[in-house]
């Protein structure tokens, strides 16, 4: 693992939030330095390739580490890690970090002007923004200004109207020109709001001065020929389609000695069209990387978690934190605690609340199944053989009973043979055929048992928070600030002294949870559909993990024949998986009847404790296309009730039977 | 000294008509109570509504006279329509009753009066009795459609983004907060709060709100310690604020880019535009807006008392005394 060394960290102990900062565009350039982690083998650096003349485009969602990742490579990263600027070109490349942000791109449109017209003005205005940033940026690498002419001249002939004015002798007035070029193209895009006139001419042609600076600089100046000018355009999605299409223009069309990098969040891509109207293809115009993907699919992901965590906290001086030993910090879930924690309350309430409603819904089903009802002392029976010490074992019987009240199998000796496997269980600790239940549904069984007894969902431990930011480090830096702040009002002392408590971690993943449904949204009225289907699918997700014979196990993943949902319903999928609140699962899903891969989706881990689901993915519930339809884009709120209920009383008992229509209580006898 | 101080503003005794006369009055309207019993109170020549088209007015809802339908792509459009349509206003008395507009239309119509020749605006603001839903009040619709400058606000900015500043005057409408400050993202942020606020409970409400944005302004401007605070109901203090907090901003880093963002009462966005006409024409700064589909009709209950500013805009302030 590569890490940066740590440099002027602070030695003593502070209360300050090590995690307070979690966006890399709040960090000054030092912290980006002293915070960059980067993967041992495959490292993120390499993946960039900033060597590498073919562009690139770096898709990730919000906090994917995109931005730190480019101003990583920007030069005043390369400055602050060499020891000269000789050490700076001896990387072979100068990164020019921008933001698309700065660009104000949204006044380049409406005010009475045409499309056309504000592409060309955007094209030249950019034009002109791309050229300063080269000039600054190579300021420092220029030789005396008495000997800057030659290049300036060659400079000034890039311009389709170049100055009349000689007094540009050097560089650094090169660039007050193009700066004043610009602010004239300021103004008059602002007077256009009021006059409705625009009222700019256009001094450099689309490319001249994007390429032709580097050109000539590498022409004019030996020390900078072998230099690669990579151009990192940060933000792209806040460019409206037509302004990509000029950056598109500018990734085909790219000329030596440039390259771009160009970052952008997941729903930001609006074209791959150039102006001409030709299409950038992937592998062909340009490589794309993948960010959140790639780091949720790397074998190392924790290991590189651990190291990101363990440098802040050395960088906020809490210098005895080993990322090998950081997991040691969190209290983790421990089955014996929780039995006695469970046996308490059992104590105090007269018995488990799984065996007291299995009773309950095993007399209704007895009163409302036939006018002789059954015999009660078989019930008495049932739940004495299904009764155990072990909570979770009890547990499993009973939803084992359940699985067989759902297939009509008779109840007394469905009962007798559960308790006996529970036996050969305990005894041999091994798992016969009944119980391999366990061995798929130990997670649910205990999310079950929190649930009845009222004690909050459990995601502990620094395994569960990499898990749940599923390749987003910024979803893991925002659990531990809230784990961290709570953990303090706790009175803890965390990673100084003891561990952080589970009541600490729970209250902290609830509210980095809530945070991320806040903030993973998207813009405009789709924004709250999303919300609003999001919502339904995991209270849909979570009855069925909370009912008494759930179909699927660890279920946080649907599938569905795309085929089959109405384009409103897929708009909704498609933006959720855009910002991230879905995940698209690889390969999708072979439906087992017809051999047809369906698309397949896990809820981002990150959102689960809003449902009380696993962030593990096992199940995955096969939706109809008119189920996703309810869920995605229902026509009125009855749709999707109606899913719920048909789908939850087919996994509860007495599982949609009603009266004398079906045996209620099979092989339990009536009197 | 402070030139925003030596403009004028005073009360207006909202139990009788007003012992000035104007030639024009321009007002927005809207459900709220206070809106329509301040149009009644002016004393002026001619009264004109404007329906902005976020209210969504169907015609059989629209007040019975010199309603002007405003109808187009953004605010330039719809106010460029709605003040040919009065005609000219140059050299004639023109007040504004700010207390039924959006904020952006504030903002656009104040530098459109400015262009068309009008060099002194006198402006009305109603305060409510209470909102209707305490902080929970919604002002603006779900659907936020894009953040961006307004028309005629636009800056002349840098390409060096490392410094940016982004101000945000904050109300309750915290969703248009978060969506601001996710679009200036790398800025350094400020918040100022309205305090003394238009009614005593309203300070601890915007506070309560303003928790729920903790997290997209970040850990420097959520610390209290770095909340700054100017009158709800004073746009020239409001200015003066505004412009101590960008001059001690630039002092430090001269080239940073300034975004201002108004998103509390008409007010303060009254002050926020007359700052930047004042001192930040043709500078890296801009005032930008989060722009939604659809705002509330009807968000308070009473007109517990009103407002007349003077607006002068011109390079110096009238030294007319109004009272």
């Amino acid at each position: 693992m590569v890490t940066k060394p740590v440099q002027a960290a602070p030695t003593a102990p502070t209360q300050r939030n090590p995690f307070d900062i979690v966006k890399a565009t709040d960090l000054t350039d030092i912290q980006i330095d002293h915070l960059f982690v980067d993967f041992a083998k495959g490292s993120l650096v390499d993946r960039m390739n900033p060597l590498s003349r073919m562009p690139m485009i770096l898709f990730g969602g919000k906090g994917s580490g995109k931005t730190h990742l480019m101003r990583y490579l920007s030069y005043p990263l390369q400055l602050s890690r060499s020891q000269a600027l000789a050490d700076v070109i001896n990387e072979g490349y100068l990164g020019l970090y921008f933001r698309c942000s700065g660009l104000n791109a949204q006044r380049f449109a409406g005010k009475r002007q045409s499309p056309e017209v504000w592409a060309a003005v955007f094209s030249y205005y950019l034009e002109l923004w791309l050229g300063q940033l080269v000039l600054s940026t190579a300021a420092p690498f220029l030789p005396a200004t008495t000997e800057q002419r030659p290049f300036v001249e060659k400079a000034l002939r890039l311009l389709d109207v170049p100055p009349a004015a000689t007094s540009i002798g050097t560089g650094a007035d090169l660039l007050v020109y193009l700066e004043d070029l610009q602010r004239a193209c300021d103004v008059a895009i602002n007077n256009c709001a009021l006059t409705h006139t625009l009222d700019v001419r256009i001094q450099a042609t689309s490319g001249h001065l994007v390429f032709g600076l580097p050109r000539v600089l590498a022409e004019c100046f030996p020390h900078l020929q072998s230099v690669l000018f990579v151009y990192l355009i940060d933000e792209l999605e806040n460019l409206s389609e037509a302004q990509q299409r000029y950056i598109h223009t500018l990734l085909r069309e790219r000329k030596d000695p440039c390259s771009f990098k160009v970052g952008v969040r997941l729903y930001g891509i609006r074209t791959y069209q150039t102006l001409g109207d030709e299409i950038n293809h992937e592998d062909a115009e340009y490589e794309a990387l993948r960010l959140d993907r790639e780091l949720r699919d790397r074998p190392d992901l924790s290991e590189f978690a651990a190291n990101l965590v363990s440098q802040r906290l050395k960088e906020t001086g809490y210098a005895a934190v080993d990322s090998s030993q950081l997991a040691s910090w969190f209290e983790e879930f421990d089955e014996t605690k929780f039995a006695a924690e469970l046996h308490a309350k059992y104590a105090k309430q007269g018995g488990s609340p799984h065996i007291h409603d299995l009773n309950e819904k095993l007399t209704r089903a007895a009163e409302q199944g036939s006018a002789s009802g059954i015999r009660k002392r078989d019930i008495a029976k049932i739940i004495t053989l299904l009764s155990n010490p072990d909570p979770i074992l009890e547990k499993a019987n009973c939803m084992l009973l359940y699985r067989a009240w759902h297939k009509r199998t008779g109840l007394l000796e469905a009962a007798e043979s559960i308790a006996q496997s529970a036996e050969v269980y305990n005894n041999a600790s091994s798992e016969d055929s009944e119980h391999q239940i366990l061995r798929h549904f130990r997670g649910d069984i205990i999310a079950q048992l929190l649930k009845e007894s009222r004690l909050p969902a459990r995601y502990l431990g620094f395994k569960d928070f990499v898990s749940m930011s599923s390749g987003l480090p910024r979803g893991l830096l925002t659990i531990l600030k809230h784990v961290f702040t709570w953990s303090n009002f706790y009175g803890e002392h965390p990673f100084r002294e003891g561990q952080i408590s589970a009541k600490a971690q729970a209250e902290g993943v609830k509210q980095a949870s809530e945070w991320f449904f806040t903030e993973a949204r998207a813009p405009g009225a789709i924004g709250g559909h999303v919300r609003e289907a999001m919502t339904r699918l995991g209270q849909l997700l979570r009855a069925i993990r909370f009912s008494d014979k759930p179909s699927e196990c660890s279920l946080s993943t649907f599938s569905v024949d795309a085929a089959t949902v109405s384009p409103d319903a897929l708009r909704v999928i498609t933006t959720a998986e855009d910002w991230s609140m879905l995940l698209r699962v690889a390969g999708g899903q072979v439906d087992r009847n017809e051999g047809r891969v369906d698309d397949k989706y896990q809820v981002h881990p990150m959102l689960a404790p809003r449902w009380d689901l696993p962030i593990v993915r096992r199940g995955a519930l096969v939706l109809s296309g008119d189920e996703a339809n309810a869920i995605f884009a229902p026509s009125s709120p009855a749709d999707f009730e109606s899913v719920l209920r048909r789908r939850s009383d087919a996994m509860n008992a007495p599982f949609g039977r009603k009266g004398n229509q079906e045996p209620m209580l099979p092989g339990l006898e009536r009197e | 000294m402070n030139e925003y101080l030596l403009f004028y503003k005073k009360r207006i005794d909202v139990k009788r008509r007003t012992r000035e006369r104007w030639d024009v009055l321009i007002s927005a309207y809207n459900s709220s109570e206070r809106v329509k019993r301040l149009h009644a109170l002016v004393d002026a020549q001619e009264k004109h509504w404007i329906l902005l088209p976020e209210y969504k007015y169907e015609q059989n809802e629209r007040p019975p006279s010199n309603a002007h339908v405003g109808a187009g792509e953004d605010e330039e459009v719809v106010m460029s329509a709605f003040i040919d349509a009065i005609g000219g206003l140059a050299g004639r008395r023109v007040v504004v009753d700010i207390t039924g507009f959006i904020n952006s239309y504030v903002i656009v119509l104040l530098a459109m009066l400015g262009q068309r020749g009008v060099t002194r605006v006198d402006v009305l603001y109603g305060e409510p009795e209470r909102y209707l839903n305490s902080e929970r009040t919604r002002f603006s619709g779900e659907d936020v459609l894009q953040v961006r400058q307004v028309f005629g606000f636009e800056g002349v900015h840098t390409n060096d983004t490392s410094k940016d500043l982004l101000v945000i005057a904050v109300g309750y409408d915290w969703k248009l907060v978060s969506e601001v400050a996710a679009s200036k993202e790398h800025a350094k942020k400020v918040q100022i709060f309205g305090l003394p606020s238009l009614r005593p409970d309203m300070y601890q409400e915007s506070l309560l709100r303003s928790r729920m944005v903790a997290e997209a302004l970040g850990p420097e401007a959520s610390d209290p310690r770095n909340f700054q605070y100017a009158p709800a109901s004073d746009p020239f203090v409001t200015a003066s604020v505004v412009s101590a907090i960008v001059r001690g901003h630039r002092d430090e880093y001269p080239r940073a880019n300034v975004y201002l963002s108004p998103l509390s009462t008409k007010v303060q966005a009254l002050g926020f535009a007359l700052y930047y006409l004042r001192e930040c024409q043709n500078t890296a700064t801009s005032i930008i807006y989060p722009l939604c589909g659809t705002y509330s009709r009807e968000t308070s209950e009473g007109l517990a008392s009103a407002w007349q500013f003077v607006v002068e805009l011109t390079s110096e302030p009238s030294q007319k005394d109004l009272s």
